[in-house]
């Protein structure tokens, strides 16, 4: 299928989940009815599905590579260009599956102000979307920038307990490492239009800028570059904003947090910061891999020894996003081949995981795993994909997570051993946290007692698609991997060893 | 011949100033009809509103046409002064159609509350059009005595007049500073124009005295602009000020004085000295800002803050200087009057008789006010900086200019790199008191709360058009930018 040929093309993409998040908001109106809040919820997910579609059409249709590029701002130098490329393409087919769990996992647990909720998911959705397909840097900050509003009101509006400080513990991290990438693209543009008397944001044009600045400069902007991308990641240190903002969120924001916001950090190291500036990122590498060998052991550590299993889950994804970090930075093929098997294995296990928690929380009213046990047998259909997805976390092979994290491993024993001997380490702890979880909510006798209805058929659905994608990548990555032989050639060259 | 000739030149200045004299003009009908008129409040109100509105049409239609003219020796009706016009007009038509509403809620209602409105709005509109020290002051003063007795407009309560005496006793000085500075200047150069002055700084011709002018002249403008260190008196004023005068005081009065400042340093490359004088003052405001307004429970004296911080902000372009850096102030100055504006009209829709809206009066405010929390929410978006709003677009071209994108000197290098990771971290820290008040709005669902008014139609109208404007810039940035670009050469 050729995405080129149809009216605004690539930029269905961010239309269509705008539009029906539009269509959510009229539909649902101010009523309570059930059917008018129905047709809210179902307008978003028609949304996220079509995307999904899309996603899926353009994959299998070969439509890769793809441009669109329509005029913007023309006295700045911007334009609202987009481009679909074999790294960008994955990644939106993630988004809108985890769209769609999104929404079919609040479908009953959210009943407050549901038209303004999918609203805000929707908007998140095409912010999400228009990081993975901008290719002119000021249109990437402000998608990059988009995406945090929206998400600030489903986890202030709609989340736990302590919602309203990790709402704002989340926007102000996020948005000082934003700023200051903000700065580095500003920086950017001003050399490359005092260089050539050019001015402008294309990616395309900026790519070979950097190795004609000095190396203090070049570095500075790398610097304000991985700043950005690093919070978001978290990279070890930057990461205090994310076990609050995972808990706190609810269950469809816990699943967009982790399954797409943290992959934006990931796609944003291999898009931008490295292929932008080969030099000063070659320089910093082995410090950049240390920081992520120190996320995956402190995470690990840190989930080790958490009672809440939503707050368990949130620090597992900081250990997996360090091995992003680690083989982003390797600055070979089967490191960056092995972060996009991690990143969206990571995504859909998590995301996965997160819906598990907020089906079992909806049910039993709590996340402590102390207050659980033996729910394997008073549930068995959630027993089963809770242990499937223990398996997911621990990267048992057939997973996805098994792929991601032993190409990430290999490509860091070849840029650096010693690192990749400190992040096999993570992996012991990941057997010894995802077991603990598992054990305790799942197995022994019942803590409480309770009678716990099993999964629905939408929730049963939902996880099993899921599973089965994990799977898939799991299974057979090759697909995946031949997609992303396809990406620009600046990404592939700016990680040529 | 001749007759014709200068009959003809002469209504070409009355083109270019249309402005100005349509002002004048209407807050002397005003004057009369508060005098004479049978309702005087309506009436003072309706000719107040149309006056302003008058004036923009005016500066679209016959102004625009007519730039760049020279009119008298002292004022410049050029690309400068139309956009310092504009952001003043807008701003004032938005807090007059508030203002009505607002006070006919309140006890004590006078018409010379119109009166005093259009006479500042016609100093600021004089002194964005300044082009020489005597129109400066003139404008100034003009804009400062109507303010003085707008701030303490309500004698009755005490906190009003508590503001206008701060006001009035730290302006007064900020005005002697200014003066003094003027004086010295003029001895120096033997010249008001303020080009020549800004050459003779350029060429770092004259004496000691000479700069001790200037810095005087910038201690004046530091004041009215309440640029830290000089900024004391804005948590004061703004609280103690009805929220229509606030809106005035922190919209059209800074946008005007910051019109000369982009006029006097645009055209120049800076010296080191004057560029780091200037990043420190605006180092220090985004901090000392933004310090006041996350410890400020109080909106109004939280909008005080947040504007002394914005002011912060907007220096870093006028420290970066060139076309690029007026560019960019000009386009900051447009995006920060708008949301000012938006959270002030705002505050003014849901003030009750007694009191303005504090905090409370925001908590639940998206099911009770539906359109006047969306309007408050693109504005607290908009100070803040994210996309989708004006304030997202000239932050980036804020940074853009710190970052040297126009014509960088070497000397600039090392203080604007401060000033633009200053500027991130503050306006990171910043969301926190933006977005306290912002996650209120949509918190619980109160009944009707006590002595909450309702909506009134202009006022509403004025609410919608000020939130659209600021989506709009927001999305689409491109025509405004231009406009100001090329204006801003003219």
């Amino acid at each position: 299928m050729n995405l080129q040929a149809i009216p605004l093309g690539l930029a269905l993409f961010i239309v269509i989940p705008l539009a029906c998040g539009l269509a959510s908001l009229v539909l649902g109106g101010r009523s309570s009815a059930p059917g008018r809040l129905a047709a809210a919820r179902a307008a978003t997910l028609a949304g996220s599905l079509a995307c999904l579609l899309l996603a899926a059409a353009a994959w299998l249709g070969g439509a890769v590579p793809a441009r669109l590029e329509l005029a913007w701002i023309p006295s700045m130098g911007s334009s609202f260009s987009l481009s679909l490329d074999g790294l960008s393409l994955p990644f939106l087919a993630l988004s809108g599956l985890l769209g769609a769990a999104a929404v079919l996992a609040s479908w009953k647990g959210i009943g407050e102000r549901v038209p303004s909720f999918h609203f805000c998911l929707s908007l998140t959705l095409a912010g999400i979307n228009g990081v993975f397909l901008a290719s002119d840097l000021f249109l990437f900050a402000f998608m990059w920038e988009l995406m945090l509003v929206p998400m600030f009101f489903v986890i202030d509006i709609w989340g736990h307990e302590g919602r309203h400080r990790a709402a704002v513990k989340f926007f102000i991290f996020t948005q000082a490492g934003g700023l200051l990438m903000i700065a580095a693209i500003a920086g950017l543009y001003a050399a490359h239009g005092a260089a050539t008397g050019e001015y402008t944001f294309a990616y395309d044009r900026l790519l070979g800028t950097a190795g004609g600045l000095g190396q203090t400069l070049q570095f500075l902007l790398m610097l304000g570059f991985f700043a950005g991308f690093a919070v978001k990641l978290p990279a070890f240190g930057l990461h205090a904003w994310l076990p609050d903002a995972h808990t706190e969120a609810p269950t469809a924001g816990s699943i967009l947090l982790a399954g797409l916001l943290l992959k934006t950090g990931g796609y944003g190291l291999l898009r931008f910061a490295i292929p932008l500036f080969p030099d000063a990122a070659r320089a910093f590498a082995p410090v950049a891999m240390w920081i992520g060998a120190a996320g995956i052991l402190y995470g690990g550590l840190m989930a080790l020894g958490q009672s809440d299993m939503k707050r368990l889950v949130a620090y597992s994804s900081v250990s997996h996003l360090g091995f992003v970090l680690v083989g982003a930075y390797s600055l070979n093929e089967a490191g960056r081949n092995g972060v996009v098997i991690q990143m969206l294995s990571h995504g859909l296990s998590t995301g996965a995981l997160f819906m598990l928690i907020g089906s079992l929380q909806d049910r039993i009213g709590t996340r402590e795993l102390g207050r659980m046990g033996g729910l394997a047998r008073a549930a068995p259909r959630m027993g089963a994909f809770g242990l499937a997805l223990t398996l997911a976390l621990l990267g048992l092979p057939g997973m996805g997570n098994f792929v991601g994290e032993l190409l990430v491993l290999f490509g860091a024993f070849k840029a650096e051993a010693a690192v990749a001997v400190a992040a096999g380490l993570g992996l012991i702890l990941a057997m010894a946290y995802a077991l603990r979880m598992f054990q305790l909510a799942f197995h022994g006798e019942a803590k409480e007692k309770r009678s716990v209805a099993d999964l629905s058929a939408i929730e049963t659905g939902t996880l099993a698609l899921l599973l089965a994608a994990l799977l898939w990548i799991g299974l057979y990555p090759r697909p995946v991997l031949a997609l992303l032989s396809l990406a620009l050639p600046g990404i592939a060259g700016g990680t040529a060893p | 011949m001749n007759f014709y000739l200068s009959l003809a030149s002469g209504l070409d200045d009355a083109f270019a100033a249309a402005p100005l004299i349509v002002l004048a003009a209407s807050a002397l009908a005003t004057l009369a009809a508060v005098s004479f008129a049978k309702r005087k409040v309506a009436a003072a109100y309706a000719l107040c509103a149309i006056g302003l509105a008058a004036a923009l049409v005016s500066s679209f239609a016959l102004s625009l046409k007519m730039l760049p003219r020279q009119v008298g020796g002292a004022l410049s009706m050029d690309g400068l002064s139309f956009i310092g016009t504009a952001i003043v007009l807008v701003s004032a038509l938005a807090i007059a159609l508030a203002s009505g509403p607002y006070l006919s809620r309140r006890e004590g209602e006078r018409g010379e509350y119109y009166v005093l409105l259009l006479f500042a709005t016609l100093g600021a509109s004089v002194l964005a059009a300044s082009s020489s020290l005597a129109s400066l002051f003139l404008g100034l003063e003009l804009l400062s005595v109507s303010l003085y007795a707008l701030v303490g407009y309500r004698r009755e309560r005490p906190e009003g007049s508590k503001a206008a005496f701060t006001y009035l006793i730290l302006a007064s000085v900020a005005s002697a500073f200014l003066l003094f500075g003027m004086a010295l200047a003029y001895y120096q150069t033997g010249s008001l124009e303020l080009s020549s002055i800004a050459r003779a700084a350029a060429e770092g011709s004259g004496g000691p005295l000479f700069a001790a002018g200037l810095a005087m002249m910038g201690v004046g403008f530091a004041f009215k602009l309440a640029v830290a260190p000089f900024h004391m008196w804005a948590p004061e004023v703004y609280e103690g000020a009805s929220a229509p005068v606030a809106a005035l005081i922190a919209t059209a009065s800074k946008a005007a004085m910051a019109i000369p400042l982009v006029r006097v340093l645009a055209p120049h490359i800076l010296a080191a000295p004057a560029i780091w004088a200037i990043a420190a003052l605006s180092g220090a405001s985004m901090i000392a800002g933004n310090l006041l307004a996350l410890r400020e429970e109080r909106v109004k004296r939280m909008l005080a803050g947040s504007s002394i911080a914005q002011l912060g902000y907007l220096l870093v372009a006028l420290a970066a200087g060139g076309s690029n850096g007026a560019t960019a102030a000009l386009f900051y100055l447009a995006a920060y009057s708008l949301s000012t504006l938006g959270a002030f009209a705002c505050i003014a829709a849901i003030s009750s008789a007694q009191a303005d809206a504090g905090r409370e009066n925001f908590r639940g405010l998206a099911s009770r006010r539906p359109l006047v929390a969306a309007v408050m929410t693109a504005s607290l978006l908009s100070l803040a900086g994210m996309p989708l709003t004006a304030g997202f677009i000239g932050k980036f071209m804020l940074i853009s200019s710190g970052m040297g994108s126009g014509v960088p000197s070497a000397a600039s290098i090392l203080p604007m790199r401060i000033l633009v990771v200053l500027l991130a971290l503050n306006s990171a820290a910043s969301l926190f008191y933006y977005l306290r008040l912002l996650s209120l709005m949509y918190r619980g669902r109160e009944p009707e709360a006590q002595g909450e008014p309702r909506a009134a139609v202009l006022a509403g109208a004025a609410l919608a058009l000020i939130g659209l404007g600021i989506l709009a810039i927001g999305i689409v940035p491109g025509p405004l930018m231009e406009a100001i670009s090329s204006l801003a050469g003219r």
